[in-house]
């Protein structure tokens, strides 16, 4: 019981600490407006990491999100100007919802593991993305319509933040009340077994990949907004972030038991991190060896707690 | 009695291995049915096709007086069949009630959500009906093996199947849980269902079943009442021919000391364990499941910390931190846990074998590895412990599970150990496989190596061991020797309910 406490909520001890740290360090990361733009900075990598713990809940990985994030930000640059904002992300979502079916049929139909089936759409969808943009730029500097999804706000709340706040909702809802979300876990905490037992597994596999590859459309749709530009190079390494966050908030990396707050928390873990190392002055450069050595502590930590409990095995 | 299921002319091929060929039998209704034979005779095969797994080539099944098209899970559910597989089938990080609805979760109508209080409400009632005592909100990987394997009886019959197939329940039960599972059949008996019982264990047929079909290398032998067949019968119809000195005869007591343990304690697992291991002496150890043996075995091959006592291998302490230090010392160890724990699956016969001594049989500095001297290693043990397999260079995840034991058992050997512990060393494994593991114990024992052996099946335990120690709740009740060892003596002692020591000789 203590136990599963422990793993459950390891990550809020470990954010809590972190953000009292950097508040004595630098009083400025808890002025209001700093707890704003952390949460909407944390709202991109947070949103495709709700996606990543169906992913790893499922037993499996999402290496492709990097380029899809990409690819989206190429779609609302090229189209933002031709169709609006609206019809842009309702064409950027449906592309999602395609790439993540083709990787589910990819894993599911050719008996490929997650891992390298992933590994292979990485690149696939990033060489999309470039042909479509030709390599170049595709700015959105005359049309300022899609800052609505960053700096714009519903009765005083930052859109990216409430954006946020629903994909986790939802995920929640999905994961703890779903027949969805036992499906999720239980494919994830023996494939064979639920094979065996007529769930539905090829289903839940695509159905996970399309959830994967929709929420890192919004991300997508967010760091567009921030950057006004489509580009086919961006988001390299964002498969990593998302993974981390997911990880660190407590999913199991071998699947069967996912943590979707956890997940939250870490991703605002991680987003505290590097803004505070940033407040406090520190070179991209050592930020870096930073942060994963703080990785490396909070993971030290929690096998530490799991091995005071099991003993050497 | 009507038939509930008529299997007729039934062949299913595997690329380069006939499974089943030409099978048919028929299951009458309401009946626990056995099917019994060697690994690789066909009985997982024929199961995985009543379950709808696998597709028969050829053959008709008719279930219930109608043909019957089997081709995935769903449609065996459909026709009324359930099967409980050998290897558990549960989703350790899902509940008890997750579990055994997981494929058809009750929901909210017209939306997509669990009816959790509803889930409860039926997992309860379904357990009450087949009285089992399993608590429904449980995580599974918290549960016991036991009652795991309630777990998923009740997960295939919550659908009110007619038929239900039990593919070796008892691997892993100890004696007390087989008569649990001996009651469950005997109400689901008694409520008309009909059981086809697969097992090993002779003696759980003649328990429990009303007829017995024997397969053998994937063919029909025959179908029996059990009223009208002996033990020695079935063997004989599983095996082809007489087998002869089931168990071999009792090691002797042994020479000099070849391990001794003093006031050994791990807390919680056990505590101030004292005994000693001669040359050539098999020493049983007996308990329940839970009782600690297990641990005291990991303890002694390094696996497993301990907080006091000591440890001696040939008068002197040996200070055993990690399987490394034990190898070195001469100890061997054949862990219970095959498939997770003792095989490398796709690695060759050939290497599942040398592992331990690469350094033994490298040249060039340590730098490549004598394949004639690797190839002569596996050669010496493929003769003396009658291993078969099709080429040195087959992974071992191909071959029986007889013969994965005694490449095991190999590996141990290969290090020239003196002192072997062998854990469940004939789980799951078949007949004749069995009586050559029993006669290699013998043989080891012979040339003085000092064996400790774990096992559930009591007979076995009595009858390969010169003296078995009996471990309850992490502690020694009882040493027994010579005439002292029987079956209600190990069992009081196991149960806390008596201490015994044989008078030393």
């Amino acid at each position: 019981m203590l136990g599963r406490i422990w793993e459950d909520y390891f990550i809020y001890l470990v954010a809590a600490v972190t953000l009292a740290v950097f508040g004595l360090l630098t009083p400025n990361i808890l002025s209001a407006a700093n707890v704003v733009n952390l949460l909407t900075n944390a709202a991109t990598v947070a949103i495709a990491a709700a996606g990543m713990t169906f992913a790893i809940t499922g037993g499996g990985f999402d290496l492709s999100i990097g380029s899809t994030l990409a690819l989206t930000t190429c779609i609302l640059g090229k189209l933002v100007p031709r169709m609006g904002v609206g019809a842009a992300f309702a064409v950027a979502l449906a592309v999602g919802a395609v790439l993540g079916t083709l990787n589910g049929l990819i894993i599911t139909k050719f008996k490929i593991q997650t891992f390298v089936a992933t590994l292979s759409t990485l690149i696939i969808y990033r060489g999309l993305a470039l042909i479509y943009t030709e390599g170049r730029d595709a700015t959105l500097y005359a049309n300022l319509g899609i800052k609505v999804f960053t700096s714009g706000d519903i009765a005083g709340l930052p859109v990216p933040v409430l954006l946020m706040a629903m994909v986790f909702l939802v995920a929640l809802g999905v994961y703890r009340l779903t027949p969805f979300g036992v499906r999720v876990r239980s494919i994830g905490s023996n494939l064979a077994a639920s094979r065996i037992s007529g769930i539905p597994v090829d289903q839940t596999i695509i159905a996970i990949f399309v959830i994967t590859a929709v929420t890192t459309v919004i991300s997508g749709t967010l760091l567009t907004s921030q950057l006004l530009t489509g580009n086919g190079r961006v988001g390299q390494g964002f498969e990593l972030e998302a993974i981390t966050a997911t990880i660190l908030g407590g999913t199991s990396l071998t699947g069967g038991k996912g943590n979707v707050l956890g997940t939250l928390v870490a991703a605002l873990l991680l987003t505290i991190i590097a803004n505070g190392l940033n407040l406090l002055g520190l070179p991209d450069q050592y930020q870096r060896l930073a942060k994963g050595l703080i990785f490396i502590a909070a993971l030290a930590l929690d096998s530490l707690g799991r091995a005071l409990r099991h003993r050497r095995t | 009695m009507p038939t509930a299921i008529d299997i007729r002319n039934v062949t299913k091929t595997f690329p380069g291995v006939a499974a089943l060929t030409d099978v048919s039998f028929a299951v009458r209704s309401g009946e626990v049915h056995a099917v019994v034979g060697e690994n690789g005779a066909g009985k997982s095969t024929l199961m995985k096709i009543l379950g709808g797994v696998y597709q028969p080539d050829r053959g008709e099944i008719d279930i219930g007086g109608k043909r019957a098209h089997i081709r995935s899970v769903r449609d065996a559910v459909d026709h009324g069949i359930s099967v409980i597989y050998q290897e558990f089938n549960l989703m350790p990080e899902l509940t008890v009630a997750e579990n055994i609805f997981a494929a058809d979760l009750p929901t909210v109508p017209f939306l997509p959500l669990v009816r959790r209080g509803h889930l409860a409400e039926r997992t309860e009632a379904l357990l009450r009906r087949l009285a089992l005592e399993l608590p429904p909100s449980a995580y599974v990987k918290n549960l016991s093996v036991s009652q795991r394997q309630m777990v998923e009886i009740a997960k295939a019959l919550h659908q009110d199947s007619s038929i239900l197939i039990m593919d070796e329940p008892t691997a892993a039960l100890t004696a007390a849980e087989v008569d649990t599972l001996y009651r469950i059949i005997r109400t689901l008996k008694a409520a008309g269902k009909t059981i086809l019982y697969i097992s090993h264990r002779l003696k759980e047929i003649f328990d429990v079943a009303d007829r017995v079909t024997v397969l053998r290398d994937g063919r029909y032998v025959g179908t029996e009442a059990v009223s009208s067949i002996t033990q020695d019968a079935v063997v004989r119809m599983m095996v082809g021919r007489d087998v002869q000195h089931f168990y071999p005869s009792a090691a002797s007591s042994g020479g000099e000391v070849a391990l001794e343990v003093r006031n050994l304690t791990r807390r919680g697992a056990f505590e101030d364990i004292t005994f000693t291991v001669r040359k050539g002496e098999v020493l049983g150890l007996a308990g329940l499941m839970g009782s600690g043996r297990e641990e005291l075995m990991k303890a002694l091959y390094g696996l497993l910390a301990c907080d006091a006592g000591e440890i001696l291998v040939g008068g002197r302490a040996a200070g055993i931190r990690s399987p490394r230090d034990a190898i070195a010392l001469g100890l061997g160890f054949v862990t219970e846990d095959r498939k997770e724990a003792g095989i490398f699956p796709l690695m060759s016969v050939k290497e599942n074998v040398s592992l331990n001594v690469l350094r033994r049989l490298s040249g060039f500095g340590g730098l490549s590895i004598d394949a004639r001297r690797e190839r002569a290693l596996l050669a010496d043990y493929a003769t003396f412990l009658n291993l078969r397999y099709a080429s040195e260079d087959q992974a071992i995840m191909y071959l029986s599970g007889g013969n994965q034991q005694k490449i095991v058992l190999a590996r141990a050997l290969a290090a020239e150990c003196g002192i072997l512990l062998l854990l469940e060393p004939t789980r799951g494994i078949d007949v004749g496989a069995k009586a050559e593991i029993y006669h290699l114990i013998g043989e080891l024992s012979r040339k003085g190596i000092a064996i400790i052996l774990v096992s559930s099946d009591l007979p076995e335990l009595m009858s390969v061991s010169s003296r078995v120690l009996v471990i309850w709740q992490g502690k020694l009740t009882g040493d027994l020797g010579g005439s002292d060892v029987d079956e209600t003596t190990i069992m009081q002692c196991a149960t806390g309910s008596r201490r015994f020591t044989s008078e030393k000789s």
